[in-house]
């Protein structure tokens, strides 16, 4: 013996059309003009709200397109959704030889006894003690702390040259601004906002270019100078 | 002997000036004690005290001196045994030698830069 079924009578939401259904049904298509429509109880009773943990989020540009995307505080690498460049986010130590490029949006720290041979390395904060054959970027700042050497150029946000410290480079260096407390020597300095010389520190380099300066006593600076107009684009 | 702050303020006596914007000096001048120039100078200054070039200062020649704060304008260079204060609107060329400098933004500077005794 079978249970009888109820019917009930539904319409479709396209034509308007009536035709009868199961009582329990959950979808169905319309018997006049074909269309698909779902029960109105399952529409308003089967979504489940699903709670989702809140992620936080902060902001990211891409080293080689400046694309901004927005990732989770706790990621290590990203894609660029523009241009596709792969990103690291972590932090990395170089303590021997190291070849291939570096893109970092952590801290790079090249020790003592390690030695970048890449062509370039870039990083949102280095903290430089050993070598580099190839170009340091670091747009928060580049810190040296032992007696170091690049022979190609730097650049970023803000250079640190600790008392004691020396940088000696083969090419320009190109910074915001500066607090050097060591030695420099490079062939071009240019500094798009203030250098400050510390009563300890030295840069000679042929040609310094800065907005202000400040050379305490005791600190030194040699080379053809120039003070850059104030308007001047830091990109230029 | 007058005294001069970091700031080249003046306190306590007026310091010497040689100040007029009516006429420009020709020759060289030698100051011996702490001054104030407001003029126009064709030639050099060899100050042997602080010295204090105002914004209406003009020196064709080179500047020397002890501690000298410009705000005006020096075309030969400017030679210190102390410190050098430029100050914003300063206009400084050929070569700036002292033992401490403090140049501000927004001066024109163009020149050879020696800061610091002995061997760097």
């Amino acid at each position: 013996m079978t249970a009888a079924i109820s019917k009930i009578e539904v319409f479709c939401p396209e034509c308007g059309k009536a035709q009868f259904e199961s009582e329990n049904f959950l979808s169905t298509v319309c018997r006049s003009c074909g269309a698909y429509f779902k029960s109105p109880q399952v529409r308003d009773e089967g979504r489940r709200k699903v709670k989702r943990k809140i992620i936080e989020k902060r902001e990211l540009s891409c080293a080689d397109c400046g694309a901004l995307q927005e990732i989770a505080l706790e990621a290590q690498s990203s894609t660029c959704l523009a241009c596709g460049r792969h990103l690291e986010l972590g932090h990395r130590e170089i303590l021997g030889e190291h070849l291939g490029n570096i893109s970092l949006e952590g801290e790079l720290r090249i020790g003592p006894k390690g030695n970048y041979g890449g062509s370039r390395a870039r990083a949102a904060r280095i903290i430089f003690e050993g070598r580099s054959s190839g170009f340091l970027e670091a747009p928060e700042f580049l810190r040296v702390c032992g007696q170091t050497r690049i022979r190609s150029g730097a650049s970023g946000g803000r250079l640190e040259v600790e008392t004691g410290a020396s940088l000696e480079c083969g090419d320009r260096i190109d910074f915001v601004s500066a607090q050097i407390d060591g030695e420099v020597r490079c062939s071009m300095a240019r500094f798009s906002g203030p250098l400050h010389i510390g009563p300890h520190g030295s840069l000679r380099a042929e040609s310094i270019h800065f907005q202000e300066l400040t050379v305490d006593p005791g600190g030194k600076i040699q080379g053809w100078g120039e003070c850059l107009p104030l308007s001047v684009d830091p990109a230029t | 002997m007058n005294s001069v702050d970091a700031a080249g303020a003046e306190s306590e006596e007026r310091l010497p000036e040689i100040s007029s914007g009516a006429f420009s000096i020709w020759g060289d001048i030698r100051l011996k004690r702490d001054a104030v120039v407001e003029a126009k100078i064709k030639g050099n200054v060899h100050a042997e005290q602080k010295l204090i070039l105002n914004r209406e200062a003009e020196v064709s020649g080179w500047v020397r001196g002890v501690d000298v704060y410009v705000q005006g304008k020096v075309e030969g260079g400017l030679e210190a045994s102390g410190q050098v204060w430029l100050k914003k609107g300063a206009t400084l060329r050929k070569q700036c030698v002292a033992q401490g400098l403090r140049m501000e933004s927004g001066v024109d500077f163009r020149g050879e830069l020696k800061v610091g005794g002995g061997r760097l």
